[in-house]
C-alpha cells in the first residue's frame, strides 16, 4: 500500500515538471567516425544513455538546470562538458570528439547504478607465481632462491670462497642457459651472476625447463633453461624496496623502479646490494665460517614501443663484487702472501642483452648478447687474473606453414675471448689468449600433429674454430590431454661442451692442490633423455593439486671430471677413458587448498657416476664426488586472511655425498651425513603497500664438521713433511699425513640465525 | 625394479586421469561482441587470463565448467575470454589494441591492460563485469569459484536498470 502511494506521488511530480524539461542530443565521434556504445550521462543524476551506430545519443525529459554531461567509452578519455537546460535552451545539440586514448577504464559516471564487485572475497589468491614462492624463504639473490625448486640446486663449490654453481638434475652450471625475458645471456663464466641484481618485486615468474629444451639456445643447454620473466609495465610497482638483515650482520637491500623515457620507452630498474663484513668463526677452525662479501648489482631494461607491435628490448647489468674468506685475522695487506691465508676475489661484470625484430613482413628477430667478466683474485698465494669477453648475435626466422608447422630457422655467431695468468692460456711460455669463433646454423620445426600431440624436431650445426664441427640434433614430444589436465613430455638431445676448468671450477684454484693436466682436454659429448609428466587436479572446493614427475638420463662419451683421489696433493684433469652417467627420478607435489593452506614438496633421487678404464680394459664404476643421491625440498604456507599474517615453513634435506678425503689416514668420513636446513618465517601485510617479515633460518642449527678444512691451522703446509716423491709423511704434529685442503665441502658453515625485513610496494 | 616403479606410477596417473567431462562455456570474441550487443543488450563478462597461470586454468576447468554457472551465463551474459599474452591485435570500439612485447615471447596485450588494471596493476586471473551498456561495473582480481560467481550473477548488480532503454 505504501509503495502504491509513493508511485502515485512520483507520477504526479513528473507530470507537473513535464513542462519544464528539455532534451540533450549529441553525436560522439572518433577521428570523424561515429562511436557506438559510448555512454552519455548527466553527472550526479540517474539520466544516462548510450550512443547508437551513428554515434547519436539523446537524453530526454531532463529537468531545467545546469549539468555536467559526461561522455565515456571503453578505451577513450572521458569528456566532461557543462550543459544548461532552460526555457530558452530546452534542446541542446552537441558534437563531441573523443579521440584521446585512455589506458585504464574511465571512472564510473552514473550515480547510484554502480556497485563495487571488486571487493568480493576471492576464495583463492591471485597467481603471482614465483615472487610469492621465492619470498617464502627470503635470500639475497635469485641464485639462492632456486634452492626452493626441486631438482635445481645451488651448490657451494668452495669452503673458503663460497662461490656457487647451479645444478639442474645433477648437471653443472655451464649446462644451464640463463635468459632474461627470453633473451639469452651467453656466458661460460659464472652463470651465477646471471641471476643477480633483479629484485623479486620486478620478477613476474621464473620458467625452468629441465633437460634439453631447444636447439635455439646452443649445444650446451642440455641441463636446462632458466628464463627470468620480468614484470610488464602494467603490473610492475612504480617503486619497490626490500631491506633485510640477519643476526649474523648480513645486510641486503633491493630497490626496483618503473619509469618512462618519453612516450615510447618503458623501463625497469633494479638494484641489489649485499653486505657481510663481520669475520665470524663459530666452529673454531681459525677460518671465516662464511665469506665476507660486498656486492652491488644494477639492472636496467628498456622496452621500446614500435609500430606493428614488433619487439625491441634492451637490457643491461653491472655487477661488482668483492669477497674474501680465510683466516679471520686476514686483512687486504696479506693478499697473496704466505703469512695469512685467504681467498680474495674481486669481480666486475657487465652484460648487455637485447632483441630486435626487423621491420619487414617476415618475422625475423635479431638477438644479441655481450658481456665482459673480469676477475682479480688470489687463492692463498696463487693469483688468478682472468678476463672473458663474449659477443653473441643470432637471427631467427619464424614461419608458420599450413597451420601445422611452426618453422624456425636461424643462424648464430659467438665470439669468446678468454685470457688468464694460468697455463690454460699459455703457449710455449708466451701468453696466448684463447679466441674462439663459433658460427652456427639451426632449424627447428614444431609440428602440431593433432590438438593433443606436438612434436618438435631440431638440428643444429656449429663450427668451433678450435674443435671443428659440432652437430646436435634434438627431439621433443608433448602430449596434452583434451581437458588439459595431463601433460606428458619426452625429450632427447645431444649436448656438446668445451670445458674450461679454471672458469668453471673454483676448486682448481684453491692453492692447496696442484692442478695437473695429463693431456689436451677434448670437448665433452653427451646424450640426454628426459621424460616428464604433469597432472593437475582441481578440487571441487577451489583447491588445487599438481603432480610433476621427471625421469632423466644423460650419457657422456667424454666428461672432464676433476680427480681428487689419485693424489691428495693434486687435482688431475684428463679426458674420461670410459663413460659417465647422470640419471634419476624426481617428483614434485604442489597442493593449495581453498582454506589458504599451501604445501609444496619435491624429492629427487639420482645416481651420478663414471665408468673408467682401470688400465686393463675393464670399466670400473665410480660414484661422482660432491654429488648426493637424494635431495628433498618442501614448503608449507598458511595465511590468516583476517589479520593478513602469513606463516612459511621451508626446508631442504640432503642425502650423503662422497667427499674428497686426503689419503687413507684421513680421519674425516668419506661420506657426508644426512643433513637438513629448515626455516620459519612470519610475515604481515598492511594495506598501504608495506609488509614486514622475519623468522629463523637453519632452525636445527646444522653445520658441517668443524674439521672440514684439513689442517686449517697450517694453510701453507709449513709444518708438513714431504718425502722424496712429494708424498706427505706422518709426523707427530701431522699424524694423519694431511695437507691443508678446503675442498671437503658439503654444507654452508652458517648455523642458526634470525632475520627481519621490510618490503614496500607502491603501485600507480 | 625401476621399470615396475614407472609402470605403477603411470598406471596410477592413468586411473586419476579418468574424470567426467563437464559442459563448458561458449565464449564470444571481441570482434563479435558489438554485433551481439546490437542484437540483444546483455551484460558482459571478460575473463583475463594467461597460459601460465594456474588459477586461471582452475577457473576455466572448475568455475566456467560448473553446470549452473554455464547455464546462467549462457542465458544472461556475453562472456569474452581474453588471453593477456596473445599477440593478435584486437579492434574494439574503433580502437586497435596491440600486443606490446617486453621480450622474446613475452609481453602484454593493451586491451587486457585497459580492461583489467586494478590499483595500478594487472594480475591474473581478473574477471571484469560490464553492464549491458558496456559500463564498467567491477572487477574481481583473483580466482572466482562457482559459488561466488553465481552470487555475482544472481545479485543482478551487473544489470543497469537506471539508464533509460532506447
Amino acid at each position: 500500500m505504501k509503495h502504491f502511494f509513493l508511485l502515485l506521488a512520483s507520477l504526479l511530480v513528473t507530470t507537473i515538471i513535464f513542462a519544464q524539461t528539455g532534451s540533450i542530443r549529441g553525436t560522439v565521434t572518433v577521428k570523424g567516425k561515429p562511436l557506438e556504445f559510448g555512454t552519455a550521462a548527466l553527472k550526479n543524476t540517474q539520466f544516462g544513455t548510450t550512443t547508437d551506430e551513428k554515434g547519436v545519443f539523446e537524453i530526454k525529459n531532463v529537468k531545467y538546470g545546469s549539468y555536467q554531461l559526461v561522455i565515456s567509452a571503453i578505451g577513450y578519455r572521458t569528456i566532461t562538458k557543462a550543459v544548461t537546460i532552460s526555457e530558452a535552451k530546452f534542446f541542446q545539440e552537441l558534437t563531441l570528439q573523443t579521440d584521446e586514448l585512455e589506458n585504464s577504464l574511465a571512472e564510473v559516471v552514473v550515480t547510484g547504478t554502480m556497485k563495487e564487485v571488486s571487493k568480493l572475497d576471492s576464495p583463492v589468491p591471485v597467481e603471482i607465481y614465483t615472487p610469492v614462492f621465492f619470498k617464502r624463504n627470503p635470500v639475497p639473490n635469485l641464485f639462492e632462491s632456486l634452492q626452493n625448486i626441486n631438482g635445481i640446486r645451488p651448490q657451494l663449490n668452495c669452503n673458503v670462497c663460497n662461490t656457487g654453481d647451479i645444478h639442474i638434475n645433477g648437471l653443472e652450471g655451464p649446462y644451464t642457459m640463463i635468459m632474461i625475458d627470453g633473451m639469452p645471456i651467453v656466458s661460460g663464466l659464472s652463470t651465477v651472476y646471471g641471476l643477480s641484481g633483479i629484485p623479486s618485486a620486478l620478477i613476474e615468474r621464473v620458467e625452468v625447463v629441465k633437460g634439453p629444451a631447444s636447439t635455439l639456445y646452443g649445444s650446451e643447454a642440455v641441463g636446462g633453461l632458466i628464463n627470468v620473466i620480468t614484470k610488464k609495465p602494467s603490473s610492475a610497482p612504480l617503486v619497490s624496496a626490500d631491506v633485510m638483515g640477519t643476526s649474523w650482520a648480513e645486510f641486503n637491500a633491493d630497490l626496483g623502479l618503473k619509469y618512462k623515457l618519453g612516450e615510447k620507452i618503458q623501463s625497469l630498474f633494479g638494484l641489489n646490494y649485499f653486505n657481510f663484513q663481520r669475520p665470524t668463526d663459530k666452529n673454531g677452525d681459525g677460518f671465516t665460517d662464511i665469506t665476507l662479501q660486498n656486492r652491488i648489482s644494477l639492472f636496467n631494461k628498456f622496452s621500446i614501443d614500435r609500430k606493428d607491435n614488433r619487439v625491441f628490448t634492451l637490457g643491461g647489468r653491472y655487477v661488482y663484487e668483492d669477497r674474501w674468506g680465510g683466516q679471520t685475522q686476514w686483512t687486504p695487506k696479506y693478499r697473496g702472501s704466505n703469512e695469512i691465508y685467504a681467498e680474495s676475489i674481486n669481480t666486475k661484470r657487465w652484460e648487455v642483452i637485447g632483441a630486435y625484430q626487423l621491420p619487414m613482413k617476415e618475422k625475423i628477430t635479431f638477438q644479441f648478447s655481450a658481456n665482459g667478466h673480469l676477475q682479480d683474485s688470489y687463492y692463498g698465494t696463487t693469483p688468478y687474473q682472468a678476463q672473458q669477453y663474449i659477443g653473441f648475435g643470432q637471427f631467427t626466422w619464424d614461419k608458420k606453414l599450413k597451420e601445422r608447422h611452426d618453422l624456425l630457422v636461424g643462424t648464430a655467431l659467438r665470439y669468446t675471448f678468454y685470457d688468464d695468468n694460468t697455463p690454460a692460456t699459455d703457449a710455449d711460455g708466451k701468453n696466448a689468449p684463447s679466441k674462439v669463433l663459433l658460427p652456427g646454423l639451426f632449424v627447428q620445426d614444431e609440428i602440431t600433429l593433432t590438438t593433443n600431440h606436438k612434436l618438435l624436431l631440431g638440428a643444429r650445426y656449429d663450427y668451433n674454430s678450435i674443435h671443428g664441427s659440432i652437430f646436435t640434433p634434438r627431439l621433443n614430444y608433448k602430449w596434452t590431454s583434451t581437458d588439459k589436465k595431463n601433460v606428458l613430455r619426452a625429450s632427447v638431445g645431444n649436448g656438446y661442451r668445451v670445458a674450461n676448468v679454471f672458469t668453471e671450477d673454483h676448486a682448481a684454484l684453491t692453492g692447496a692442490r696442484k692442478v695437473e693436466f695429463t693431456e689436451e682436454l677434448k670437448p665433452e659429448r653427451s646424450w640426454n633423455g628426459n621424460l616428464n609428466y604433469v597432472r593437475k587436479f582441481f578440487l571441487g572446493n577451489g583447491g588445487y593439486v599438481g603432480l610433476d614427475a621427471t625421469a632423466f638420463y644423460t650419457f657422456f662419451n667424454n666428461r672432464i671430471i676433476p680427480d681428487y683421489l689419485t693424489d691428495p696433493n693434486k687435482i688431475i684433469y684428463s679426458n674420461l677413458s670410459g663413460n659417465a652417467v647422470s640419471r634419476g627420478l624426481s617428483l614434485n607435489i604442489d597442493v593449495s587448498l581453498a582454506n589458504g593452506l599451501k604445501f609444496m614438496t619435491g624429492a629427487t633421487a639420482m645416481d651420478v657416476f663414471q665408468r673408467e678404464d682401470d688400465g686393463s680394459g675393464t670399466l670400473v664404476k665410480q660414484t661422482q664426488l660432491l654429488t648426493e643421491k637424494f635431495t628433498g625440498v618442501w614448503s608449507v604456507s598458511y595465511t590468516f586472511p583476517q589479520i593478513g599474517l602469513s606463516v612459511d615453513y621451508t626446508g631442504n634435506l640432503y642425502g650423503p655425498m662422497k667427499l674428497p678425503v686426503l689419503g687413507p689416514l684421513d680421519p674425516r668420513p668419506e661420506y657426508s651425513p644426512w643433513w637438513s636446513l629448515q626455516n620459519i618465517q612470519l610475515g604481515k601485510k598492511f594495506n598501504n603497500g608495506l609488509e614486514i617479515y622475519g623468522g629463523v633460518k637453519n632452525l636445527l642449527n646444522f653445520t658441517p664438521t668443524p674439521d672440514a678444512i684439513a689442517r686449517a691451522f697450517d694453510p701453507f703446509d709449513k709444518q708438513v713433511t714431504f718425502d722424496a716423491t712429494g708424498q706427505v709423511v706422518p709426523t707427530p704434529n701431522n699424524p694423519y699425513a694431511l695437507t691443508f685442503d678446503p675442498s671437503y665441502v658439503y654444507a654452508p658453515n652458517q648455523g642458526i640465525r634470525f632475520f627481519a625485513g621490510i618490503r614496500y610496494n607502491l603501485f600507480k | 625394479m625401476k621399470k615396475h616403479v614407472w609402470i605403477a606410477l603411470f598406471g596410477l596417473f592413468g586411473l586419476l586421469a579418468v574424470e567426467s567431462q563437464a559442459q563448458t562455456l561458449r565464449w564470444t570474441s571481441f570482434e563479435h561482441l558489438t554485433d551481439s550487443l546490437r542484437k540483444e543488450r546483455r551484460p558482459v563478462l571478460v575473463f583475463i587470463h594467461t597460459d601460465w597461470c594456474t588459477y586461471c586454468k582452475m577457473m576455466e576447468l572448475r568455475t566456467f565448467s560448473d553446470q549452473q554457472v554455464v547455464t546462467k551465463l549462457q542465458e544472461k551474459f556475453y562472456c569474452v575470454r581474453l588471453n593477456a599474452e596473445d599477440n593478435q591485435p584486437i579492434t574494439f570500439l574503433q580502437r586497435a589494441y596491440k600486443f606490446k612485447p617486453t621480450g622474446v615471447k613475452t609481453g602484454v596485450h593493451e586491451l587486457a591492460q585497459v580492461l583489467g588494471t586494478e590499483n595500478g596493476k594487472l594480475s591474473y586471473p581478473t574477471t571484469v563485469f560490464f553492464d549491458q551498456y558496456l559500463q564498467l561495473q567491477g572487477r574481481v582480481v583473483g580466482a572466482l569459484d562457482a559459488k561466488s560467481l553465481k552470487q555475482v550473477i544472481e545479485s543482478g548488480i551487473v544489470l543497469n536498470h537506471l539508464a533509460p532503454e532506447r
